[in-house]
């Protein structure tokens, strides 16, 4: 009731013409899930906690505000995340909470907004805007609210031009040394960030993107300027012995990316692909592949999917840390297109050099109208030191079962 | 390409003065024609649909989609259909560019990784949203993507119809043939029959509570798919439709179904 007065005073707040305005409306959706988090071997790093389930709640509303016929809106979802034993799992955040205003051929956005640019599905290279939260999960498709102007133009004939003026960074989350799925055997002291920027967190940054459709392309050029979203991680100077602690390094960079899609009869052929120049360095990093779906299999309504992707990168030992420098990823997907909208997607990334690979699982099923039963599931296969990116999380292999209400 | 066909009306109609017999299939294109002819000029409209799904036991689900369409001039429409529920697929937005006989061309919005996605148009014949309207039943129709057949006049109920058959001309349809009862009052289809692959009887499509709007354009509040293979059926309820809104172009961008 309290969101409810406060949208309804911020919508007026900024429309003082609400008498003319011929609809308006709000809108409450969401959902709540239950989670079972399994780690199925024990844990090994020092520190580390030993407690195998983890049952959590998620709770992620969302309320969206129009009026003006729909020309003006405002969005406000928060998120909240509760485990029962991991701290670094207990907490609330802003994924969103934006006005958004359409003009003739313009949107202006202002405040806390998730953009997600690029087409590849094992690495998502150019998308850039928003911190990645690699607690909630670590396929970094979970992105923490960034808080931004941003202004999009578009036009029938020249494409969709996006601006973005984003102040306010904000640090990777990472899990502590308590916790499982830890970037390093040291842990991170994330207090203790250092920015290559003297305005550090206030650095403003900026990005660009023009986009385009060509018949069967779907074409993407973008440009970022600022801090990085990927941290170098360089051991503390102990002067009494080892280091104990690993202190988080943000750089300025600069970083064009393309994404280029072909869509052509039953294939989809993928490319995404940046430049990033950073900490006195410039390297390049690719992710290139297909997806071709068989429709109807054996007479039925089934759509079974093949996906298959090269992953290359060329960054030096000095920047941030990848796991996926050459690399394979091969993916099934398969669609029931029934009416529980059952699907899997089955998945893995192998290291060509070392044959370290991350298998993954992502299953989901609606169960009655409102409910939907999901599976994840992380599996490290043939991880070890010469995998430093994937090599702390080697015994954190994890299932995951979710059952959530939406409204 | 509308004025070609409206020369070929002409045309037609005055071949037709000039001989008395015409073929069945000159007879269908005509129908199919007039139909085209007399919807023209909606320019864009907005309506919500309700899905009602009923499976071979009786158990029924339910989808709410808000739809909107924009008139393209020699091209097929471009649609938006925005998903209210099941709850979790709220805010899911399909968008869609038809074409006569080139390949559709379609995204879809994923709101819980604010993903767009291009997607292959190939699977006509799948399931839209596990329903027994198939992506090509519910893709917008257009003169060129059939070959047309008159067959005879029929009274369906108390409707005058046509029953023309229809062959589909454009790639990878489900469908061998569709039998369709055009109402010769309206020039709406009252009925149509999908014949699958096998030219075995598929599934059956009745229109109902037809309105007329801006004196114009006829639509029906109330569509009826029965699958006779099955014994499913989806019950399609429209309302709220309202014609000339002022869409355009920039409300069917992939980039705009960002919300």
């Amino acid at each position: 009731m309290l969101i409810r007065w406060l949208l309804l005073s911020f919508a007026l707040g900024f429309n003082p013409c609400q008498a003319e305005s011929e609809m308006s409306n709000i809108d409450v959706s969401g959902y709540i899930g239950l989670d079972l988090r399994w780690f199925v071997e024990g844990s090994e790093l020092l520190g580390q906690s030993n407690q195998s389930l983890h049952p959590s709640v998620e709770f992620k509303p969302e309320f969206q505000y129009y009026w003006n016929n729909e020309n003006d809106s405002l969005k406000l979802t928060p998120y909240l995340r509760y485990d029962a034993f991991d701290d670094n799992r207990q907490y609330f955040d802003i994924r969103e909470a934006f006005w958004l205003h359409r003009f003739k051929n313009t949107d202006l956005r202002i405040g806390v907004a998730e953009v997600f640019w690029g087409v590849t599905e094992s690495r998502h290279l150019v998308n850039i805007i928003n911190q990645v939260d690699n607690i909630e999960d670590i396929d970094e498709e979970d992105r923490l609210g960034q808080s931004m102007i941003n202004l999009n133009w578009f036009s029938s004939d020249l494409g969709t031009f996006e601006f973005y003026v984003l102040p306010g960074f904000r640090e990777r989350r990472l899990t502590n040394q308590d916790g499982r799925l830890r970037i390093d055997e040291l842990p991170v002291s994330q207090g203790e960030a250092v920015y290559e920027s003297s305005l550090k967190q206030a650095h403003i940054d900026a990005a660009f993107r023009w986009s385009y459709i060509l018949g069967e392309w779907d074409i993407g050029l973008s440009q970022f300027y600022g801090t990085s979203r990927e941290a170098r991680f360089e051991a503390e100077n102990n002067p009494f012995g080892p280091p104990k602690k690993l202190i988080p390094h943000y750089d300025i960079i600069h970083q064009t990316g393309i994404d280029l899609q072909w869509t052509h009869d039953s294939w989809l052929w993928k490319l995404e692909a940046i430049n990033r120049i950073g900490n006195d360095e410039t390297f390049q990093a690719l992710v290139a592949g297909f997806e071709y779906a068989f429709y109807g299999i054996f007479d039925s309504d089934i759509d079974l999917s093949v996906l298959s992707e090269y992953l290359w990168d060329n960054r030096s030992q000095q920047a941030p840390l990848t796991p996926f420098d050459n690399d394979v990823f091969t993916g099934l997907r398969l669609a029931l297109n029934d009416e529980k909208n059952t699907e899997i997607l089955l998945g893995s990334i192998i290291d060509v050099e070392n044959q370290a690979s991350l298998i993954s699982l992502e299953a989901g099923r609606r169960i009655m109208d409102s409910w939907k039963v999901s599976i994840d599931s992380r599996i490290f296969v043939n991880v070890t030191e010469k995998n430093r990116a994937l090599n702390a999380m080697k015994n954190d292999s994890f299932i995951n079962i979710q059952m959530a209400y939406y409204f | 390409m509308r004025y070609l066909q409206l020369f070929s009306l002409v045309i037609l109609s005055l071949l037709s003065t000039m001989t008395t017999a015409k073929t069945a299939e000159e007879i269908g294109l005509e129908i199919a024609m007039e139909t085209d002819l007399r919807d023209t000029g909606f320019t864009d409209s907005i309506a919500d649909m309700v899905m009602l799904l009923k499976n071979e036991d009786g158990d029924e689900s339910i989808r709410t989609v808000k739809m909107k369409s924009l008139e393209m001039d020699n091209d097929g429409n471009k649609d938006l259909s925005i998903f209210q529920q099941p709850r979790d697929l709220k805010n899911t937005s399909v968008l869609t560019y038809s074409h006569a006989l080139e390949a559709d061309e379609q995204w879809i919005y994923l709101p819980a990784l604010k993903r767009v996605k291009r997607i292959s148009t190939r699977n006509k014949s799948g399931p839209f949203v596990g329903s027994e309207f198939s992506f090509e039943d519910l893709s917008s129709w257009e003169v060129d993507k059939y070959s047309y057949r008159y067959i005879k006049d029929e009274l369906l109920g108390d409707r005058d119809c046509f029953i023309v058959e229809n062959t589909p001309r454009y790639e990878y349809s489900g469908y061998a043939r569709q039998v369709e009862w055009v109402d010769k009052e309206i020039y709406q289809p009252r009925r149509i029959d999908f014949y699958d692959r096998q030219n075995a009887l598929l599934k059956t499509l009745t229109f109902h509570d037809y309105q007329q709007y801006l004196n114009k354009h006829w639509r029906p509040d109330r569509m009826l798919m029965i699958n006779h293979q099955t014994g499913k059926s989806t019950e399609l309820l429209w309302s709220d439709r309202q014609f000339k809104v002022g869409l355009t172009d920039r409300d069917f961008i992939p980039g705009t179904l960002k919300r």
